[in-house]
């Protein structure tokens, strides 16, 4: 596929027809299927689609997560420079690359205190002494606003908050320097107070320091308030790449479409409000058909019998859409 | 419209050892018109699920009245109000379907325990499918056990098992917290629905304003067991009268820059009496807020909050 942007070199992430597939069987389509995505430095791509749309894998595979069972084929992955296809992600991870969980309390260890899950990290990627590891540690804590940080490194998890424990897990992924971070659903179950301050406390670290970041989430309005840009993934497939703006005022898509009129905050009734018909597909049998065509309103012969091309225009408005609108 | 729910002065304590009390619920009153939509709103440990719970009789009040048509049902021991016909006029659909289902009954069965029983008969059987039919849930999925269904289905037949009784009020706590946004919609859309065709009465437990906005009438902010604010759902979101409401709205993404909560929540546990709970996080936090609680006021058409700084 053509290359989005000019400037290859500064992408923190590069991304070319990246697939991964379960099991043997011909007859099974890869569960992520031929994903283009780049990521520029100090840039917020926000990675949205419903459950099962693959986002998580994407995203964890991007960390160097992966499931043994799992195969990996792409022509082009570099995450935060390195080439990972070739060189693998040993040093990559906790270092360049930082990842927040969805489930924070269950990522930290409930029988070691919050305080040294931060020093751990430290030790495994920085030189120095032990005090002043400590005090790093307690300088990380700060830095995500955990009050009265030289009291809490002696806490354990499950002493703090939910909102607590996340920003301990951001604090966690922070801690190493990264210059790409993914956050996986980073505030799904926590209050929008909450959300509010570890969202803010994720754009501040990536205004200032210039770190990319994907944030995986199923909340639409969570991405127009946070990234400049929105990637919809449907069953696997990255459908549209848009700016906020854009994909909001003009979504190409027709997911694109019904995902924001199914998001509470985009409607002023409930009559407005609409849901996404069917489920995403089962992909169990080969077809050359969009794998959005059981689920459209736009379907035609032609959906059903030939894969739908990535177009992009100008802006670099992608979509994938034998009937863009 | 006559009120349907009066509550007064209803509280909920439980024991935390060494003689403490943590305060889950903490003087609340208001009232429900016949087929009005209160959502409740607040942060986790506001109080939203253990009020939903007392209001349902699943739990008993510490004190307070729970008066449904005029009659305290608040005290009627819990074990004695399944036996109550009011157990039936007020049912409550759980946050997770999924778990609040019995899980060796079929989807049929489930709906049927709604009905006053879980064995079926071609009697109960055909008023389930009827029940099924009406929340969307296709009769080939009804010998389905729980864990064969999606998230969105088992959220259907939670709601089922609560129809069946013919409830007039229906408590949802968080219906739709586990769901994508494109299943939620749909749910959102089948509560609002059945709101209208069976005339019910709602109280609607959630921590989305824009839901509450979409579904409710009226909304009450907690916070740490006592109302904060209470009023028309669109006059509360677009003139705030509390802080605590303001920065719940401010948070909400996309509104501007939020307003970060500065400070932590003040202990639930054996608060001070004398003191405006919120003042540890609050932007207008002055003296006289440590030295008062403050009562609910009218600051506007059926609209109140409890702030000596309005």
């Amino acid at each position: 596929m053509t290359d989005v942007t000019a400037d290859n070199a500064a992408m923190l992430l590069r991304m070319r027809d990246l697939s991964i597939r379960f099991g043997d069987s011909a007859q099974r389509l890869p569960t992520v299927d031929r994903v283009s995505l780049d990521i520029a430095p100090g840039e917020i791509v926000a990675l949205v689609g419903e459950s099962g749309s693959g986002k998580s894998l994407l995203a964890h595979t991007i960390a160097g997560i992966l499931d043994p069972a799992a195969k990996l084929d792409a022509t082009t992955l570099d995450v935060a420079g390195v080439n990972v296809l070739a060189e693998g992600w040993d040093g990559l991870r906790g270092r360049r690359v930082g990842i927040v969980f969805q489930n924070s309390r269950a990522a930290l260890n409930p029988v070691r205190k919050i305080g040294q899950h931060i020093v751990d990290v430290l030790r495994a990627h920085t030189d120095g002494r032990r005090g002043a590891r400590r005090e790093a540690a307690i300088q990380a804590l700060a830095s995500v606003r955990i009050p009265d940080a030289v009291r809490r490194f002696d806490a354990y998890p499950g002493e703090l908050s939910g909102g607590m424990c996340q920003r301990v897990m951001l604090a966690l992924a922070l801690a190493g320097n990264p210059s790409l971070l993914i956050a996986d659903e980073p505030t799904t179950g926590l209050d929008v107070t909450t959300q509010a301050a570890i969202l803010a406390l994720i754009v501040e670290h990536a205004r200032a320091r210039g770190m990319a970041t994907l944030l995986i989430t199923h909340d639409l309005e969570l991405a127009r308030a946070y990234a400049e840009r929105v990637v919809v993934m449907h069953a696997g497939q990255i459908v549209e790449d848009a700016s906020v703006a854009a994909l909001f005022t003009q979504s190409h898509h027709p997911y694109s479409r019904l995902l924001i009129g199914a998001t509470p905050a985009a409607i002023d009734h409930v009559e407005a409000l609409t849901g996404i018909p069917g489920t995403i597909p089962a992909l169990d049998t080969q077809t050359p058909a969009c794998r959005f065509a059981d689920r459209c309103n736009r379907v035609d012969e032609r959906c059903r019998s030939t894969f739908p091309m990535p177009v992009i225009d100008a802006n670099g408005h992608r979509s994938m859409c034998w009937h863009p609108s | 419209m006559s009120a349907l729910l009066q509550i007064a002065g209803l509280s909920k304590q439980f024991p935390v050892g060494g003689g403490r009390m943590l305060h889950a619920v903490d003087g609340v009153d208001f009232e429900l018109k016949e087929g009005e939509s209160l959502g409740i709103v607040g942060e986790s440990g506001s109080g939203k699920s253990t009020l939903a719970r007392l209001i349902a009789r699943l739990a008993d009040p510490t004190a307070g009245a729970v008066r449904f048509e005029g009659r305290d049902i608040g005290a009627i021991p819990v074990r004695k109000f399944a036996a109550d016909q009011a157990r039936r006029d007020i049912q409550l659909v759980f946050q997770s379907a999924g778990d609040a289902l019995n899980p060796a009954y079929s989807a049929a069965r489930n709906i049927a325990v709604g009905l006053g029983g879980s064995r079926l008969n071609t009697e109960t059987r055909a008023l389930v499918e009827q029940i099924a039919g009406e929340v969307g849930l296709d009769a080939s999925l009804l010998d389905r056990r729980p864990h064969q269904l999606s998230g969105g289905q088992q959220a259907r037949v939670g709601i089922a098992r609560a129809l069946a009784s013919e409830p007039r009020l229906l408590i949802l706590d968080e219906p739709t917290a586990p769901l994508d946004v494109s299943v939620q919609a749909t749910i959102l859309k089948l509560i609002d629905g059945l709101r209208r065709s069976r005339r019910l009465s709602l109280i609607f437990v959630s921590h989305d304003l824009d839901v509450v906005r979409l579904i409710c009438d009226r909304v009450m902010v907690l916070y740490l067991g006592r109302v904060a604010e209470i009023g028309p759902v669109d006059q509360v979101l677009k003139a705030p009268r509390h802080p605590y409401t303001r920065a719940l709205i401010d948070a909400m993404p996309g509104r501007g820059k939020p307003v970060i909560l500065a400070g932590e929540a003040t202990s639930p546990i054996d608060p001070n009496v004398v003191a405006c709970l919120f003042a540890s996080r609050c932007s207008k936090v002055n003296e006289g807020c440590g030295k008062q609680r403050p009562p609910l006021i009218s600051v506007g058409s059926d609209h109140q909050a409890a702030c000596l700084r309005l």
